[in-house]
């Protein structure tokens, strides 16, 4: 996208800290400049202030790293203030109802999260699509609510701990732990997970997908859609 | 700075400070009639936006507004019946702890009934993107509607408190109880009013601000803090001064983001609150009851 100098924005908990050290920690390896760098308190009701000095320092982009519902004033708060450049967002974004909030301000806005979001849309060629959209449609039967990556999260653990306790064949702690340890290929909604003794994520890179807010639903990204 | 930037940062001050004067005068009625502080203000705040998001599926956005307001007004009566009326020797420290009590137990029930997911009314004008532009500088109309509502609604009560029967009977409550029930003024039913009172303005809050704040169950705490340190910094009781000072507040924490992060903007409002405690308890409280609330 040609982006040099952006700036960078995030609440201040533990989610927003842990992602404003990485982002300042990578930026310089990608020949980015951060050129303004706020953090907001995480029960803001307005954040207009925070958007003036990003708009400002004239970025190209900016960065917005949160979990809580502020992240969506600020989105909301950037469009209104007419800082049109493009937002990026971290997978703390990924529940359907930060979009609803920022209503049309969220539209277009880039950010990384597990494939669930998009199982609709997915390739019947994908590994993960019956394992997202079994998840999606019974939770969403269950509870009348969209599902989000988060309760996503506690699915795949309660999965991977009935995979190594089968793998291991008995209750015994340190046999479950080292079964858990050697898990490979595991589907979950998070991503296909591969254990090892040094990896204890199990994710890689690929379990990500970019995704972005068109009409008020999430779908995948693609280059083609941001230049048009 | 730029005067464009000057301007926009100034607007983002008014809008903090709209906020935080909308909520704070819901403080000022039922300081004027019992002088306790409510500490559940917050959550009518926080009830009347969600009231009003959950009538908004079905109704009409002034309508869904109206609902939400009479429905908070009815848990405010709810409440003083329940749990203040009935008090033979109704202390300050004791109606305090009492709403505060409220306060959580509020906001609980609302997580059970909501979840705890945000909400918000659609923006009355316009949508989430729209702004009036003056140049460069950008306000959101929804900040004006506040601002008007405000108004309206301290010119209201202003009207209400010195010229209506029922209003003059709350003041005089307020000034002496036992002179006031020796007029045959009925002290309980006007708490009980001024409980009703708070809780409309407090829910006519929340709906109007939710389009700018969103509302979730445990919103009204943080609104209750700002709203409660505006109330003081204008002066307890004063709906006009808490106007001026949620301005004040609003500006000062606007243009702090210069010298300090935005996430320390807290520190403003309660090392103002802290001072005027210190510095100036007695011009700000105006009678000795509730002078006494500093000690806790």
């Amino acid at each position: 996208m040609g982006i040099s100098k952006i700036g960078l924005v995030s609440s201040n908990t533990g989610f927003g800290k842990a992602g404003k050290e990485q982002v300042e920690k990578a930026a310089p390896g990608f020949g980015i400049q951060i050129v303004a760098n706020e953090v907001y308190e995480k029960e803001a009701t307005d954040l207009t202030a925070v958007v003036t000095k990003l708009k400002a320092a004239n970025v190209q982009a900016f960065i917005n790293w949160s979990i809580e519902p502020a992240q969506a004033i600020v989105i909301k708060n950037a469009r209104q203030v007419g800082l049109s450049v493009p937002i990026f967002q971290s997978h703390g974004f990924g529940n359907i109802q930060y979009a609803k909030a920022a209503g049309p301000a969220a539209e277009g806005v880039i950010f990384p999260a597990s494939r669930l979001l998009v199982a609709d849309s997915l390739p019947a060629s994908d590994k993960q699509k019956p394992v997202l959209l079994k998840y999606k449609q019974s939770y969403e039967a269950r509870y009348h609510e969209d599902a989000s990556t988060f309760g996503g999260h506690a699915h795949d653990a309660l999965l991977l701990l009935g995979k190594a306790v089968e793998k291991a064949g008995a209750l015994d702690k340190e046999k479950v732990r080292a079964a858990l340890e050697s898990l490979q290929g595991v589907v979950g909604t998070a991503g296909v997970f591969n254990f090892s003794a040094r990896d204890h994520g199990g994710l890689g890179m690929d379990a990500f997908e970019m995704q972005t807010v068109k009409n008020g639903k999430f779908v995948v990204y693609s280059d083609t859609a941001a230049k048009k | 700075m730029s005067p464009d930037l000057l301007f926009q940062y100034l607007v983002a001050g008014i809008t903090y400070g709209t906020i935080y004067a909308i909520v704070a005068i819901g403080f000022n009625i039922i300081y004027n009639t019992t002088g306790i502080i409510n500490f559940a203000q917050g959550e009518f705040v926080m009830l009347g936006g969600m009231i009003g998001v959950t009538l908004n599926a079905f109704l009409p956005v002034p309508l869904a507004i109206a609902g939400a307001v009479m429905a908070t007004m009815l848990v405010g009566a709810l409440i003083e019946m329940l749990f203040i009326r009935w008090l033979r020797r109704p202390s300050v420290l004791r109606l305090i702890v009492i709403t505060i009590g409220l306060s959580i137990a509020i906001r609980e029930l609302a997580l059970l009934l909501w979840g705890e997911g945000v909400r918000a009314l659609p923006y009355f004008t316009g949508t989430a993107v729209s702004s009036l532009s003056i140049g460069d500088v950008h306000i959101s109309p929804q900040v004006l509607w506040v601002l008007g509502i405000s108004a309206v609604m301290v010119a209201a009560l202003n009207f209400f408190f010195a010229r209506t029967l029922l209003g003059r009977q709350m003041r005089a409550c307020a000034c002496n109880r036992e002179a006031a029930q020796l007029c045959g003024i009925s002290a309980k039913n006007m708490v009980t009013l001024s409980f009703v009172l708070s809780a409309g303005i407090g829910g006519l809050a929340g709906c109007v601000i939710s389009p700018i704040t969103y509302v979730q169950y445990d919103s009204g705490t943080s609104l209750a803090l700002k709203g409660f340190t505006v109330a003081i910094l204008g002066g307890l009781g004063n709906s006009m001064a808490a106007i001026a000072a949620g301005l004040l507040l609003g500006t000062l924490e606007s243009f702090s983001i210069w010298v300090m992060p935005a996430a320390y903007k807290d520190v403003i409002a309660i090392s103002i609150l802290l001072l005027i405690l210190f510095v100036r308890p007695s011009g700000l409280f105006g009678n000795a009851e509730a002078a006494r609330l500093k000690d806790y």
